[in-house]
């Protein structure tokens, strides 16, 4: 299958390069088409703590997409309740087979870092971002410290 | 006439051919601005696959870089090995290529657009650009009035 011989690259290349803000990265050997990770972003207020992610490669992979949801629960205008999250680079319409998975992988912690209310998933928590930055500070701050999971400390 | 028509990017009715009247009705609501968005947009969904005639016409090179390797199966080409090009110079194993395109039109790699064989696609880019158009025309008529 092409989609195994391209992702197992990938994946040597990351582990090779060692992505600062992706750590853990766990394959099960026996199915290379889920990933899963931790997202450690660096602004506050998610710099508190770490996000489980999983990466589903379809088997067309890299004619395909794929698709990350968030397993750790996080408050983020754009990612909502059930871990969904909206990557304009790995949507249908937009996807090309050179875009590799270290870009998407950049691509999402850029968005978690620096939230974009203007295409929200979750509409309250954009108002609440763009309207009262202070409050939704707060709230995200307590959300994380709650919810995250340990930051790796090497 | 010959150059009006080409300016409104028409041609004359064959014989026995009937004029698109719907197509006609949406031109005249998109250039009163009643249907603004619509061509400005975007596609609403992944471009049809290039046409056949325009993968046909691909052209092939010799591989004489070891160092390069293609962008969607990512493995290095090998020296004497037959690639593909897409007119934007990008290059790929035909195997790929192919698969790919036959899915959509662009480019892996940069986007470039080949034709499709999907006339309301084709007519779809061909209002985007006219839309494009007549936006450069108004304002180049703008600047020359008040500059």
């Amino acid at each position: 299958m092409a989609a195994t011989r391209r992702l197992q690259k990938e994946l040597n290349d990351i582990r090779q390069s060692g992505l600062k803000s992706f750590r853990d990265i766990q394959v099960d050997e026996s199915n290379i088409l889920t990933w899963q990770g931790l997202i450690v972003p660096d602004n506050p207020p998610y710099n508190k703590g770490a996000f489980r992610i999983e990466i589903n490669f379809p088997a067309e992979y890299p004619f395909k997409p794929p698709k990350i949801s968030f397993k750790t629960r996080i408050y983020h205008p754009n990612i909502d309740e059930k871990g969904q999250v909206c990557l304009p680079i790995i949507s249908a319409e937009n996807w090309k087979p050179a875009t590799k998975t270290d870009q998407v992988i950049q691509a999402l912690v850029a968005l978690v870092n620096d939230p974009e209310p203007e295409h929200p998933l979750r509409a309250e928590l954009a108002e609440e971002f763009l309207k009262d930055r202070k409050k939704f500070t707060k709230n995200a701050e307590e959300f994380t410290k709650k919810h995250s999971e340990k930051r790796p400390t090497d | 006439m010959t150059d009006y028509f080409q300016e409104m990017g028409w041609r004359e009715l064959e014989d026995g051919e009937q004029p698109n009247h719907l197509l006609h009705m949406a031109r005249f609501l998109i250039d009163f601005g009643m249907y603004d968005d619509n061509f400005t947009g975007e596609w609403p969904r992944l471009p049809p696959p290039a046409s056949k005639e325009s993968v046909k016409n691909l052209k092939e090179v010799k591989i004489e870089d070891e160092n390069q390797n293609c962008p969607i199966c990512l493995k290095k080409f090998n020296i004497n090995d037959t690639a593909k090009v897409m007119p934007c110079q990008h290059l790929f194993h035909e195997k790929c290529i192919l698969t790919w395109l036959n899915q959509t039109n662009s480019c892996p790699f940069c986007r470039h657009e080949l034709p499709t064989d999907d006339e309301a696609y084709e007519a779809f880019k061909k209002e985007k650009k006219r839309s494009e158009q007549r936006k450069e025309d108004i304002e180049a008529l703008h600047n020359s009035m008040f500059s």
